[in-house]
């Protein structure tokens, strides 16, 4: 059921994603839903579930952008993989959250910049990488913050699981 | 947890991070039809969700706008509106078939430009991520639509289809890094190659200190490359550079379509 929870979850995300956050960009840069959800379930629910939506979820990404397939699955997996291990730390903590979610979005931002470097269609740097970022940055905080608390109820309660 | 020792585990969850690592790898390396192919099926089988999700997106914009209670009349607009943006996009062509008709009467053999055949299609998503401008339309293959074919808009080009299902398609807008499209300065016909950049505005790119171009001048699709019809307005210049130590000069062009408020298209499918 909850593996099920977690899969609407994604899916619900990508396509507010693809549709209604794409209305409301802020310099030219909408929230990156998937990540945030990758990131809440590494907080609250380890590194293994992490890595798994994290996989996915940047696969679904991948489809649903001019990405080649796999990139975004790359840099999630490894955003989930480091967040599970400060997350145990900080879980409890919002502030921490808060600005793990800063952190995580700059290395999400950095992962993807240095895939793409090396894919095929390789992307160069964008003119306004920089303030694109900070944007970026913020807005994945403020829906962070709305829906933390949600992936929380959803996954459980203090039900971080295999963390070493 | 019971039978596996600290260390154990540790190791175990590296080789499940190299696991995933190899797989988004190996995942990258397929060649881009396969990886089409495949993005192709997963858009196909998730196209229920797409088309649900853009309902309601629609429906939001729509109680936005205050309309949402005129089922009927919004409906009859749609179609009407439709109907508008063909006409208007062909009128676009014709204003470029006069053009052409007067610079073609000084010649002794000219060609007809015949009208363009349109589909019309709705906007139903855009790009996952902030890293392409990549939008999906509702028509697809069995729609007659294929690949490489023209998109545009009432205003102006839009970008070219790149993959399809049935049902979708997926199209890559001029304001993508990987866009590239022949174009032509509507008042000195100087060539060169509109290139996106991932940003609200495009490069053209090619164009020698020798020209001058000016802000404001009109850039249209040159008809070269064979993808793109001759005519279609793309933008106009809104700054262009001329340093001395380059080749070409920079010039930066405002495309004639607001993307990020784009609801309709149309694809051209061929001439009439």
């Amino acid at each position: 059921m909850k593996k099920l929870s977690v899969f609407l979850m994604l899916f619900i995300g990508l396509f507010l994603q693809v549709t209604i956050f794409s209305r409301l960009k802020v310099l030219g840069m909408k929230p990156d839903l998937i990540l945030v959800i990758v990131l809440g379930i590494a907080f609250f629910q380890g590194s293994y579930r992490g890595m798994a939506v994290g996989f996915l979820g940047g696969l679904l990404e991948d489809v649903f952008s001019g990405a080649n397939l796999g990139t975004n699955a790359l840099s999630k997996v490894l955003c989930g993989f480091l967040a599970s291990i400060v997350g145990k730390r900080v879980y409890e903590n919002i502030g921490t959250q808060a600005v793990l979610i800063l952190v995580f979005s700059l290395l999400d931002r950095i992962f993807n910049q240095v895939i793409l470097f090396f894919s095929p269609a390789a992307v160069s740097i964008s003119f306004s990488f920089i303030p694109q970022t900070i944007v970026y940055m913020f807005y994945n905080l403020a829906v962070g913050i709305l829906i933390f608390p949600l992936i929380r109820k959803i996954t459980g309660k203090n039900e971080r699981i295999n963390h070493a | 947890m019971l039978f596996f020792p600290s260390h154990l585990f540790k190791i175990r969850k590296l080789l499940v991070l190299l696991l995933y690592i190899f797989l988004s790898l190996y995942f990258l390396s397929l060649n881009s039809d396969l990886q089409g192919s495949i993005k192709n099926k997963v858009i196909f089988l998730l196209s229920p969700f797409q088309r649900t999700s853009a309902k309601i997106d629609k429906n939001l914009a729509a109680f936005k706008k205050e309309d949402f209670n005129l089922e009927m009349l919004r409906e009859q607009n749609q179609r009407l509106s439709g109907k508008l943006s063909e006409l208007e996009a062909e009128r676009h062509i014709w204003q470029e078939v006069v053009q052409e008709n007067r610079r073609l009467r000084k010649l002794v053999n000219f060609e007809k430009t015949g009208a363009l055949k349109l589909i019309s299609a709705q906007v139903i998503g855009r790009d996952a991520t902030n890293w392409n401008k990549i939008i999906f339309i509702n028509k697809g293959s069995a729609d007659g639509l294929s690949r490489n074919l023209p998109v545009i808009s009432p205003k102006g080009l839009v970008g070219q289809i790149i993959e399809l299902t049935p049902r979708q398609s997926k199209i890559i807008t001029i304001l993508d890094s990987n866009s590239r499209v022949a174009a032509l300065v509507e008042r000195n016909r100087a060539q060169g190659v509109v290139c996106g950049t991932n940003e609200f505005w495009c490069q053209f790119n090619y164009i020698s200190l020798r020209e001058e171009i000016t802000k404001g001048d009109g850039i249209i699709s040159s008809g070269q490359g064979g993808i793109f019809p001759k005519g279609l307005i793309i933008g106009k210049v809104e700054s262009a550079k001329k340093i001395e130590t380059e080749l070409f000069q920079r010039i930066k062009i405002h495309p004639a379509v607001n993307f990020s408020q784009l609801e309709e298209v149309m694809v051209i499918t061929g001439k009439k």
